[in-house]
């Protein structure tokens, strides 16, 4: 056996030691179930988990095939027409954004009862990683590679065919690698659409009926199928014999090089071309206005002083504790990838409980958090933080690892220690990767805040969308569902803003 | 009036595709060809849907040409877009809902009520109980904020300064009263308590219909376009539920063991259930004239129209169409 | 005439008959990089390389060599002027495969096999090849037995032995060359350079070298063109066809006081 086979035995045991004592400290708290009656429980009922587990996972599987079929086919058009990238990226992040209290119930309308929402939701939750990933992927190709195909007078298609396509593989395993997890939680946040059966029903069950054990042991089946998958990807790419590649994404694109009207521009036209996209989408399923708002209705809508301050209380509610909770998560993230570094044995440790901990699906974890640490600030931030620090932790693990030998040899051969090591050479390394993942956090923690403010702490802009099942006010779950993408695009733009201005200090070779 | 089986409940456990016939001798002919039919129901599937399951099991249906399907629901399921799309024939709301939507546009009218008493409870360990609203005084009261509308209305009809209570937002969970954060629980008489007394937690509920908190529950809900166009489907449809809520009203606990039986995958507890069947039973089957299944008085839609303007919902008997029960129950 | 070493072998005089390359004419060509600040990276150049010749392109750091060699290849798109081989232009001959070209660090694709990088260019080039051209021209590169390998299992100098053949296979009739030997050590250079070239100079191929090494340059090459600091423009042009060892040695001084004039 391996020392880091061995390692990673300790780190799971570890952790299994840890639930325990946390359960013993708080085994009158209803909150908190420990592993050995989690284990009997799953025992009990293994023949009920296993049936919902297999339902929840084959709506997952279809969701992730799908979701990373069109991720793919959404890189390889923007490989192939560079010029559409901005757009495609905006339409890709904003319906990614989309708040999941909004779409489920339009999607059980349009498919009716059985699996459609389940795949549809899992597929949502993981096309985007995918495709940001891919597109880094796509265009990571030496140049003497891509010239090989122009050189013989064929265009950007047989490019991308012969030798872009295969090139991006590592690249496609990293991110379906995050997307696994993502997909088993879409499947189980589709089933609250009305399914018969799956994990995320008996989750629902359980958490109603008390039953703290039954929670906890759905959660750690969640948990697990989420982990294989996520291990059995990573295998698949070591077992090509090319490690996980570094997720580089690099800031912008060609964005920078195109002057600020046409930004401008281009900005105005994404948005136009979104909302005929909405309009059209709308009428040709023939949605009725009641619930399906169209672009018109939301105008009008907001034109009412009273629904915009509604909104804008709640929006500021939720945006006053996701910042806090999304630059700590981002902090934790780092911080973790440093503690890491300077401590080479803590990787085997830390890497499985982090892993563990994003693997828990935040349907179970928000509201026993919340329980735990209150609806307040702590509660929410925390939350947010523990759904947005894996992908930072994973990337700036990778980011801090890149430096280049040469460099570690020069501070060697000067008696630096290894704390200056990581100042001076290897943080600067590790900013692309880090804002590349500082990037793909932000949908992620606008989905932590809004769920978590849906499922359990009822306040904020979460709250008010799922109001809207009593009030049947669907104009104020649109506005609402408007207002969080503009969020998510704002945030995202103000993030590569900052990436721009610190990369092209410490890291200008990455700024094209 | 039809003449109903009297119900047991090894025939429930035991019906078949078989023993599907054995509930139409006596009723009326089957239509060869079988409408389909979807009826959205308001949560997960539970007891609380039981004469939905029983008619669907017995036949009740298909004895009305109806080929009926039960749609889940969920927390992410709202009821009523499925009745206005017209992917569901029929939703299973409530008054305060279904007031709601009309009030944004959508031709609702509730044809049928299943809970006659609302039931919304206070819920409270007897350590320290909760017997009538002017006991909340003084008390932390655990609930979403969003139903601070209904705390209100309690505290309006029955003279009780909603400013002395405490209102401390939770989740819908026992675990904050259980675990002492909060005093009271805000919720429903059959869900919560149940959740508690099978965990071995006594609890005291203080129903709050029994204080003039009148609002139908689980209440059914069909479009204008409907009415006019799928009556009969809709009148088929009530007469089976009308059939299968009488056989749950014989033998709440064959309900329970049906439910059971029949979703397998659901996750429910057979003893939780039972408790969950005898503890509905009450708000569906009041005592007097209004015993009849799905019935309701112009007297209870007074009492509603009430209790809604003080949740802010303005309504008006328009809302309410009886005719269609009237017609099954005829029929 | 006197001629000795790997110079008879290398210079060995052409006949008409067998030249199959073409002229390439190069007309005002410049190119302007845009960017914030754009960069010339070419003067307006205008220069013929004559077909069947080797012509060896020098010059110090970022004059320009490379990108004159990839306007010549038409993998970009001059700002100005224009390239003619044999009167059509870079993209016509590229689709028949009529160009071969070679890069400093091999870009063999490592996910495929040496048979398979030769091979693919024959796919890209839309030409069928009988079966054993790939086979010939991977024992011609001196590459037998290796056929199967992957890249990642060669040496340096094996692997721009596979790219040779990658870029000779289709039977072109321009070969572009740059920095073909620059990643390997002095021995294998000097191997490479001895044996590969007459691959293509046997076939009276146009090609056009580009090389840091002066002696490279020289030895290799019937003509040498020297290009001055940024933005590039011709500062040299000196024969360097069929030269005797001495003359090699007197080639190699002009073209050293061509470059160190530049300073």
């Amino acid at each position: 056996m391996s020392a880091r086979t061995l390692l990673a035995i300790l780190s799971a045991l570890g952790a299994l030691a840890l639930w325990q004592a946390l359960f013993m400290l708080n085994s009158d708290s209803l909150v908190i179930a420990g592993p050995v009656d989690v284990a009997r429980w799953l025992t009990a009922n293994a023949g009920l988990v296993g049936r919902a587990a297999r339902t929840t996972v084959l709506a997952a599987l279809w969701g992730f095939v799908w979701g990373n079929l069109a991720a793919i086919l959404m890189a390889a058009f923007v490989v192939v027409l560079p010029r559409t990238e901005r757009f495609m990226s905006f339409a890709a992040l904003v319906i990614f954004c989309l708040p999941l209290v909004a779409t489920g119930p339009i999607l059980r309308v349009l498919f009716g009862a059985g699996a459609g929402p389940q795949i549809t939701l899992a597929a949502l939750a993981v096309y985007f990683t995918t495709y940001l990933t891919l597109v880094v992927g796509l265009r990571a190709v030496p140049q003497a590679w891509s010239d090989l195909a122009r050189l013989y007078g064929r265009g950007p298609l047989t490019e991308l065919f012969v030798i872009r396509a295969r090139a991006s593989v590592p690249y496609l395993l990293a991110g379906l690698q995050i997307a696994a997890p993502a997909a088993v939680l879409g499947a189980m946040v589709g089933e609250f659409t009305g399914a018969e059966r799956g994990l995320g029903v008996l989750t629902l069950r359980a958490m109603r009926s008390l039953d703290v054990v039954a929670t906890w042991g759905i959660a750690s089946v969640a948990a697990a199928v989420s982990m294989l998958a996520y291990l059995a990807i990573g295998a698949l790419s070591r077992l090509r014999g090319q490690g996980p590649p570094v997720l580089i994404l690099s800031a912008g694109t060609q964005a920078a090089r195109v002057p600020v009207w046409e930004r401008a521009a281009m900005a105005v036209g994404v948005t136009i071309a979104l909302l005929l996209v909405w309009q059209i989408a709308m009428d040709a399923f023939a949605l009725s206005r009641f619930f399906a708002k169209r672009p018109g209705d939301v105008w009008a809508y907001l034109a009412e002083p009273a629904a915009r301050r509604t909104l804008l209380t709640a929006l500021w509610e939720t945006l006053i504790w996701t910042v806090p909770g999304y630059v700590a998560g981002l902090m934790l993230g780092a911080g973790l990838a440093a503690v890491v570094t300077l401590l080479p044995g803590a990787r085997a440790l830390v890497l499985p409980l982090s892993v563990t901990l994003r693997s828990v699906p935040i349907i179970t974890t928000a509201p026993l958090l919340v329980l735990a640490l209150g609806r307040g600030a702590t509660g929410t931030i925390s939350i947010v933080a523990v759904m947005i620090f894996f992908p930072a932790f994973v990337a700036c693990l990778h980011g801090l690892t890149q430096t280049p030998g040469q460099v570690r040899d020069v501070f060697a051969s000067y008696g630096a220690g290894r704390l200056r090591l990581l100042v001076s050479a290897q943080i600067p390394a590790m900013l692309p990767a880090f804002f590349a993942s500082a990037r793909m956090a932000v949908p992620a923690a606008l989905l932590a805040v809004t769920t978590t403010e849906w499922l359990a702490t009822g306040r904020g802009i979460g709250t008010l969308m799922a109001l809207t099942a009593s009030t049947s006010d669907y104009n104020m779950l649109w506005s609402a569902v408007v207002v969080v993408a503009l969020v998510a695009v704002t945030a995202y733009l103000l993030v590569e803003a900052a990436e721009r201005w610190v990369l092209s200090r410490y890291a200008a070779e990455q700024v094209r | 009036m039809t003449s109903l089986i009297p119900l047991t409940r090894r025939r429930l456990l035991g019906v078949g595709a078989a023993t599907i016939g054995l509930g139409a001798v006596g009723l009326r002919p089957a239509v060869a060809q079988n409408a389909e039919v979807a009826l959205q129901l308001s949560w997960l599937h539970s007891v609380q849907f039981a004469g939905s399951y029983i008619a669907q099991q017995q036949g009740y249906w298909e004895n009305e040409g109806l080929k009926v399907s039960l749609n889940t629901g969920g927390p992410n399921a709202p009821v009523e877009p499925p009745v206005v799309a017209g992917t569901a024939l029929m939703g299973i709301s409530a008054a305060d809902y279904a007031s709601a939507a009309v009030a944004q546009g959508a031709p609702f009218r509730i044809v049928a009520v299943a809970m006659k008493r609302n039931p919304f409870a206070i819920a409270s360990l007897p350590a320290n109980p909760v017997q009538r609203p002017a006991d909340l005084v003084g008390k932390r009261i655990g609930m979403a904020v969003a139903n601070t509308p209904v705390l209100r209305a309690l505290c309006a009809l029955n003279d009780v300064d909603i400013a002395g209570i405490e209102i401390v937002p939770t989740q819908y969970d026992a675990a904050p009263l259980v675990n002492g954060q909060v005093d009271c629980l805000l919720c429903w008489a059959t869900d919560l308590p149940v959740a508690m007394a099978i965990q071995g937690i006594d609890s005291t509920t203080m129903l709050m219909a029994d204080y003039g908190y009148a609002v139908h529950s689980q209440a059914y809900i069909v479009t204008e376009d409907s009415i006019a166009n799928r009556r009969a489907e809709i009148v088929g449809l009530l007469r089976g539920e009308v059939q299968g809520w009488e056989d749950y009203n014989a033998d709440t606990a064959a309900a329970a063991a049906l439910t059971v039986a029949m979703f397998p995958d659901a996750g429910l507890d057979l003893a939780t259930q039972e408790e969950q069947a005898r503890r509905l039973r009450p708000l569906m089957f009041p005592y007097g004239d209004e015993t009849r299944f799905g019935w309701f008085t112009d007297d209870s839609v007074a009492a509603n129209i009430e209790t809604l303007a003080l949740l802010d919902r303005g309504a008006n008997a328009d809302l309410w169409d009886r005719s269609l029960l009237e017609e099954a129950y005829a029929g | 005439m006197q001629i000795c070493g790997t110079a008879r072998f290398l210079k060995r005089p052409m006949q008409d008959s067998i030249i199959k390359g073409r002229d390439v004419v190069c007309t005002g060509l410049s190119k302007v990089f845009g960017g914030r600040p754009p960069v010339d990276a070419l003067c307006p150049i205008d220069l013929t390389f004559r077909a069947g010749e080797t012509t060896a392109l020098v010059g110090p750091s970022g004059c320009g060599k490379s990108t004159l060699l990839r306007l010549i290849a038409g993998l970009e798109v001059p700002t100005e002027g224009s390239v003619r081989i044999g009167g059509e232009t870079p993209a016509e001959l590229a689709r028949r495969g009529g160009i071969g070209m070679a890069f400093q660090d091999a870009s063999l694709l490592p996910w495929r096999s040496v048979h398979s990088n030769v091979s693919l260019a024959l796919r890209l080039a839309r030409q069928s090849g009988d079966a054993g051209a790939v086979d010939r021209l991977i024992a011609l590169v001196g590459l037998d037995g290796f056929a199967g390998a992957r890249p990642a299992a060669l040496s340096g100098g094996m692997r721009q032995r596979a790219a040779i053949a990658r870029c000779l296979v289709t039977a072109p009739d321009l070969v572009l060359l740059d920095e073909p030997f620059g990643a390997v050590d002095e021995l294998t250079r000097a191997r490479l350079g001895a044996e590969l070239p007459p691959l293509w100079r046997d076939r009276g191929t146009t090609a056009i070298l580009v090389t840091h090494s002066v002696r490279e340059a020289v030895t290799l090459s019937d003509r040498v063109i020297v290009l001055s600091r940024r933005p590039g423009r011709v500062v040299a042009d000196i024969t360097s066809s069929g030269l005797g060892a001495e003359d090699i040695a007197a080639g190699v001084e002009a073209v050293t006081d061509a470059l160190l004039n530049l300073t």
